[in-house]
């Protein structure tokens, strides 16, 4: 391992073979593990802990679409419980478009029908975005209207979560 | 903003717990630049500790103090215990066993450089003649290393060897006679360490 004057994030996110319809597709998905990474890289404050590393492993037991945003809110709220430094708890939720139609937190169903979808990590009482996607066709209007949803259910989802790291904390001591 | 000095309340990273202007941001606590304003950093209950009498600012001081204990890290200026491992001609490897009082639960190794073993003549260290392995030694850190190791420093009276068992191999935990020897207190035989000064 190199040395390094701040911490490092290490995120890897897996499947089981049994979690999805199509068996044995199971695998190590690198391409949501640094999305994962990136969503969660703003909001610890690696300078707090140098030449120190911390892992996010996420094994996916049984998926039911939005698999991403879940793993990062998840994510998030572990770093949260396990009392590393971070700027502030990092909510994510996505939106997909069928049609005309957007369906927040799509099931696995309306991923595979999806026209377009929309990813957005963000840092709800920082109100700061940590990471965004857009795949598919999108109009500026549609954007708009996915954009104010996503950062609607993240602030809802981020008060939600924090609920659940008081309850936590509060029954342990 | 009225500030209630003693009122404790569960927070989470990202809650605003009070502003820059009437507060300083201590552990679990940082401010952002955008606006002043004083986040928390972890999980955990909020305290405010008022301004030390006599300290220049005289602001109370908030801070987060996490719900879960972590094990002890060391970091430049603590004070460890470690075994040795392994003697060299120019360092010495050590496994950090503690940090001031509290023992780590994970593994840190430590070096000591032949600079770093006393503070008089320096270049002329013998490591063989300072340490062995299986010594039970108290350092200071240094400074956090390279990647693989602390860099620990005995060069003070009460830090280097402070216990170490003899050669002879019956086991017996030899007992200091000078700074630079301890004596077995079976067969007699006299060793070279470097040895701590113990209260």
């Amino acid at each position: 391992m190199m040395y390094s004057d701040i911490g490092r994030l290490n995120c890897n996110i897996s499947y089981t073979t049994f979690s999805t319809s199509i068996r044995g597709q199971g695998s190590d998905n690198k391409e949501f593990s640094a999305m994962l990474h990136k969503a969660l890289e703003g909001s610890i404050i690696l300078e707090s802990f140098p030449k120190t590393t911390v892992d996010v492993f996420a094994l996916v037991l049984e998926s039911g679409g939005s698999d991403l945003p879940v793993i990062i809110s998840c994510a998030s709220l572990a770093l949260a419980d396990a009392g590393i430094m971070m700027y502030d708890i990092v909510s994510s939720v996505s939106v997909t478009c069928i049609g005309k139609n957007l369906i927040i937190d799509p099931t696995s169903e309306e991923e595979d029908h999806q026209d377009a979808s929309f990813l957005i990590s963000c840092m709800p009482s920082r109100n700061e975005v940590t990471q965004l996607t857009l795949t598919g066709e999108w109009t500026t209007a549609k954007v708009h209207e996915a954009m104010e949803l996503c950062i609607d259910a993240c602030s809802k989802l981020g008060d939600i979560m924090r609920s659940c790291l008081k309850e936590a904390a509060s029954t342990l001591q | 903003m009225a500030i209630e000095t003693g009122e404790e309340t569960l927070v989470t990273p990202g809650e605003v717990v009070g502003d820059s202007s009437d507060l300083i941001a201590g552990r679990g606590a940082y401010v952002a630049h955008h606006n002043g304003k004083i986040y928390a950093s972890l999980t955990g209950r909020r305290s405010i500790v008022p301004p030390l009498p006599g300290s220049s600012d005289q602001k109370p001081k908030v801070e987060i103090v996490g719900h879960k204990a972590h094990g002890a890290v060391p970091e430049p200026g603590s004070v460890v215990i470690a075994r040795v491992t392994k003697v060299m001609a120019k360092t010495v490897s050590a496994d950090i066993m503690c940090v001031g009082p509290k023992a780590v639960k994970e593994k840190f190794t430590g070096i000591i450089r032949q600079q770093d073993v006393r503070a008089s003549e320096i270049d002329k260290v013998d490591m063989y003649l300072s340490f062995r392995p299986g010594d039970i030694v108290r350092a200071v850190v240094l400074s956090l290393g390279d990647a693989r190791a602390y860099y620990l420093s005995t060069a003070k009276n009460e830090l280097g060897v402070v216990s170490a068992q003899s050669m002879a191999g019956l086991g017996a935990t030899m007992v200091p006679i000078s700074w630079t020897e301890m004596q077995c207190p079976l067969t007699g035989q006299i060793e070279q360490r470097k040895v701590a000064k113990v209260n």
